[in-house]
């Protein structure tokens, strides 16, 4: 039996993610079980955990990527954005074009019919309008004159910074990060944090980020531990590590003894 | 006995393998069959919205069209110069040359232009379109799109089905008059049938019903291969292997289903006129 995914819905206050019991497997395999969080309006979460206990999936079913096998997904607001792990740009277009992909491309009408009427228009952008756009995104990621270049002749980290630039480009109001800083220096990391953070405090910005690093994981507000598809331990970042949770105590020592055997990943 | 014996044992397993393969393909075949549909429905409600980018379907047009048009090309004006040179000689001794014209052009015409051109298509922009398609499946591109709420089905795989659709029939036009162009060369320097003698009876044998049903079958190729070039990128999950795997499928499939539609389309329109 399968739940619909939700979407702009009266929500309490300003909460703006609820994942309420949420379960997902794939075959005989259970990678979500009973999973219920909720994310505010300017507040970043972090979901931290082993490879493979299903962080992505819970971000993929939070996204609608995936849809849940039970349980519900309530998103306040259909302006969300998510970062991919691995850039997902689109090769055949240039930096420009993929970042303004969004303020050009027409969404489908079924979603446009479910907006609110006064949301339904959607503006219509000039050349130079967008030119300038796609060149203060840019800039803001640390990337100046690659509009007319082609993802292939980008870096691993150009992309992922190009990447962010068009999960930024339509001002979302709910931000999904997989592994944003991975594979990043860590001036990049440093400059994507930082705007993560300039997201949540200038604008409101609810974040969910899928992340190992230790930068980032600093970074949030509210972590949330996941293993074998279900939350261990939830807290703030600086609880980590005095915690007497002995899933959360594994993890921020990176110790190999604990409740967290690496058979079971 | 004992080679019987033999024999008996070790066929058994490999026949289970093959009835188990034979299986595995048929499924697949109608799980491919059954996504074509679903496909023809969403295009269909999207054509009711008006939701489809001419741009985009124009730029699919350019590339089926401009691409396979060269190969599409050789292919067919060689068959009709090697049927004009087999017919030619016969013809000619036999004292029919007035029938070399209608021969090819019947071949060609109501056959060999619509499937070959199709088959060209297939090698090129089918192979292509699942090659792309599947890559951006299992790069995340496919998702990318999803989360900025754009059907795939509508912005990649629309314009892709209908920009082939409309470019085969126009390229079956071209192959199909340069083909017979062709054979008149051969006619004419090999078999010495004079150019009026073939154009003459071009025009007997060739009816206005035929160019009609020359294009519709060229059209309903053209929606076949692109759909399924197009449902299998977008259902390839998995790595590079799949890629792979996911292309030669898509030929395959679709090899297969050209020929099985090409007689069906035949027996239908010309099955009980097919000696005239």
């Amino acid at each position: 039996m399968s739940a619909p995914i939700q979407q702009s819905h009266p929500m309490q206050d300003d909460v703006m993610i609820t994942v309420q019991h949420v379960s997902k497997s794939f075959g005989s395999h259970a990678v979500l079980k009973d999973i219920s969080l909720t994310v505010r309006s300017g507040e970043i979460v972090g979901i931290i955990g082993l490879s493979g206990c299903g962080k992505s999936t819970l971000l993929r079913v939070i996204a609608q990527l995936e849809e849940p096998d039970t349980g519900e997904v309530q998103l306040s607001s259909s302006n969300y954005s998510l970062v991919f792990q691995y850039s997902a740009l689109f090769d055949s277009l240039t930096v420009f074009e993929n970042v303004a992909f969004s303020l050009m491309e027409k969404p489908d009408a079924d979603y446009l019919k479910k907006l609110p009427p006064n949301e339904r228009k959607r503006k219509k952008y000039s050349r130079s309008e967008l030119n300038d756009i796609v060149k203060e995104k840019l800039r803001m990621v640390g990337l100046e004159e690659i509009e007319n270049q082609y993802p292939n002749e980008l870096s691993g980290g150009m992309k992922k910074r190009v990447s962010f630039a068009r999960a930024i480009v339509s001002n979302p109001q709910i931000l999904l990060y997989d592994e944003p800083t991975a594979g990043l220096d860590p001036i990049a990391s440093t400059v994507i944090e930082n705007y993560m953070i300039k997201l949540r405090d200038e604008l409101g910005v609810a974040s969910v980020v899928v992340t190992h690093q230790e930068s980032t994981i600093e970074r949030a507000d509210r972590l949330i531990l996941l293993h074998e598809g279900e939350i261990k331990w939830e807290g703030a970042p600086h609880e980590l590590h005095t915690t007497d949770n002995p899933f959360a105590h594994q993890f921020a020592t990176a110790s190999v003894e604990g409740p967290m055997a690496l058979e079971a990943v | 006995m004992n080679t019987l014996a033999f024999l008996s044992r070790i066929s058994f397993p490999v026949t289970r393998q093959a009835i188990r393969a034979l299986k595995t393909e048929l499924t697949l075949f109608f799980e491919t069959m059954g996504q074509v549909t679903l496909f023809q429905a969403q295009l269909f409600r999207y054509g009711l919205q008006r939701e489809w980018s001419l741009r985009h379907i124009l730029e699919q047009f350019a590339f089926v069209g401009v691409d396979t048009m060269p190969i599409a090309l050789v292919m067919t004006t060689f068959t009709a110069m090697v049927i004009s040179l087999q017919v030619s000689s016969q013809m000619v001794h036999m004292g029919a040359s007035a029938w070399v014209g209608a021969l090819v052009s019947l071949a060609m015409i109501r056959e060999l232009a619509p499937i070959m051109t199709a088959f060209s298509i297939i090698a090129m922009a089918g192979s292509a379109f699942t090659a792309e398609l599947s890559t951006m499946n299992i790069s995340s591109q496919v998702n990318a799109l999803q989360t900025l709420h754009i059907d795939p089905v509508r912005y990649l795989a629309a314009p892709r089905i209908l920009g082939g659709t409309l470019a085969l029939p126009v390229m079956t036009v071209v192959t199909a008059a340069v083909s017979l162009a062709g054979g008149l060369l051969i006619a004419v320097l090999v078999g010495g049938v004079t150019p009026d003698q073939y154009m003459t009876s071009v025009q007997k044998q060739i009816t206005i019903r035929d160019l009609v049903l020359m294009l519709l079958k060229s059209g309903l190729f053209g929606l076949v291969i692109c759909s399924l070039a197009t449902v299998i990128g977008l259902n390839t999950k998995g790595g590079a292997r799949e890629v792979g795997l996911a292309t030669t499928r898509t030929v395959v499939t679709a090899f297969i289903m050209l020929a099985i539609m090409d007689y069906l389309f035949t027996s239908v329109f010309y099955g009980s006129t097919a000696s005239t």
